[in-house]
């Protein structure tokens, strides 16, 4: 009896816990987003400004540092919350950790604003736990305060960047296998090719009827043709290069956290 | 004739696939518990770390206090006990010795709180208390997995095929912070 009551009691718990752990965190974004402001603390114009310098350094330097604002923690310590989602996004390349996480709660009538800047195993050392201690004191939160919050954040991503600059490099951010971002690409490319085919036997064939040839030769014929103006074709694939790299965000990568870091509330 | 045949051929197959299946387990059994002995390595190098902090925060205000000796000497103790560790409950008891340690050194040195280093010194205690918490949850999430996986009926029995008699025993967890709330001494900064 006093087993069962345990059982039933350690069943509960459990319960309790895997509901607890997963369900109070925002999903991760998609598509891709590296600024996640789901309070409207940043305007519109503000993300973009902050979302556009973060995937740039993203793309340079493979080291992602996120932004992410809630409405609430759930009952969360600040650093607990900051640590669970870097996570659970995988903030940062997989293997590499660095990612760093900028937590925001802002400020309500009734509660303090909280801030926890949250550093992958992989930046521990370029940015120790004293260093963010005082981006928070003295990057954010006297703008914070002042309700400056992109400034605020602004200098706190400057602080970042510059320490951060030179602890990894992009290549290793183009050799990445793992997580969701190139997934889409590569299918988006696989298909591409798959109609540039068909179409090209479509043409041969009308080609071919058109001017009374095997099917074969007209299929040669238009294979050197097009040769003539791969330039189209070339222009189109560093298009494409330019959505994985240098236009968009391809997506976190799998880092992962393990307790460094420093927050403060205002 | 043929009947027979089929039917030691069913079997035989049956026989090989559990073979597979429970081989499988087998090796699943030994990553799990790879897992959890790395994820034990974090836990006890973050209880080092916060221990390490203790002979710095004594550097920081030098040679005030008589006991200066007597934290030391519970801090190298309490290190060496993390390093034997052989559970949850021995690391959180040195654990323990080390939050009396430290409290004892902010207890004999009060202008440690007006010192320049005082603030960033904070930042590393708060971060040695986030890496442990990170590191227990993290060992927590790899015990859960590794003790299911071998305490399931049927795989259970398909590891013992393979496995030597304890060689999968059962691991403990850390206990949740709330239950041993009231003995754990807490760092306080304010004052």
């Amino acid at each position: 009896m006093n087993k069962l009551i345990k059982i039933v009691f350690i069943g509960f718990l459990s319960l309790v816990s895997v509901f607890g752990y997963s369900q109070n965190f925002p999903e991760k974004p998609y598509p891709p987003k590296i600024v996640n402001d789901f309070t409207g603390f940043l305007s519109n114009q503000e993300q973009q400004a902050l979302e556009s310098k973060l995937v740039q350094f993203s793309n340079e330097s493979s080291t992602q540092i996120a932004i992410v604002i809630v409405p609430t923690l759930d009952g969360y310590d600040k650093s607990q919350y900051a640590f669970e989602l870097g996570d659970k996004w995988g903030i940062g390349q997989k293997g590499k950790n660095n990612g760093i996480l900028i937590l925001v709660k802002p400020k309500t009538a009734s509660e303090k604003g909280e801030v926890f800047i949250a550093t992958g195993y992989g930046l521990e050392g370029a940015v120790p736990d004293a260093i963010t201690k005082r981006i928070v004191n003295n990057d954010i939160l006297p703008f914070f305060s002042q309700g400056q919050n992109y400034q605020g954040l602004d200098n706190a991503v400057n602080t970042i960047i510059s320490l951060t600059k030179g602890e990894f490099t992009a290549d290793e951010y183009a050799k990445r296998t793992d997580g969701p971002g190139p997934f889409p690409i590569i299918i988006v490319f696989i298909l591409i090719i798959i109609i540039s085919i068909i179409s090209r036997f479509r043409r041969a064939r009308q080609y071919a009827i058109g001017h009374n040839l095997p099917f074969w030769i007209a299929m040669g014929m238009l294979a050197n043709q097009s040769r003539s103006h791969s330039g189209s074709f070339g222009s189109f694939s560093s298009g494409s290069g330019g959505f994985g790299g240098g236009g968009g965000f391809g997506g976190f990568g799998g880092g992962s956290f393990g307790g460094g870091g420093a927050g403060g509330s205002w | 004739m043929k009947k027979v045949l089929i039917t030691l051929g069913v079997i035989a197959g049956v026989v090989i696939i559990f073979i597979m299946w429970a081989n499988g387990n087998y090796d699943k059994a030994i990553r799990y518990q790879e897992d959890v002995n790395a994820s034990w390595g974090d836990v006890v190098a973050q209880y080092q770390r916060r221990a390490d902090l203790v002979p710095m925060l004594v550097e920081t205000v030098k040679g005030a206090a008589e006991n200066e000796m007597g934290i030391l000497t519970k801090v190298t103790q309490a290190r060496a006990g993390i390093v034997n560790a052989k559970n949850p409950e021995d690391l959180e008891l040195m654990g323990k010795e080390i939050n009396t340690a430290i409290n004892l050194a902010f207890e004999a040195y009060p202008q440690i709180r007006s010192t320049q280093n005082f603030s960033e010194l904070q930042a590393q205690l708060e971060g040695t208390e986030n890496r442990i918490s990170v590191g227990r949850m993290k060992y927590n999430d790899s015990v859960k997995v590794y003790n299911r996986h071998i305490r399931g009926f049927f795989r259970k029995f398909a590891i013992g095929i393979f496995a030597d008699e304890d060689e999968f025993p059962k691991k403990e967890m850390f206990q949740a912070v709330s239950e041993n709330v009231e003995q754990a001494p807490e760092v306080s900064f304010k004052k």
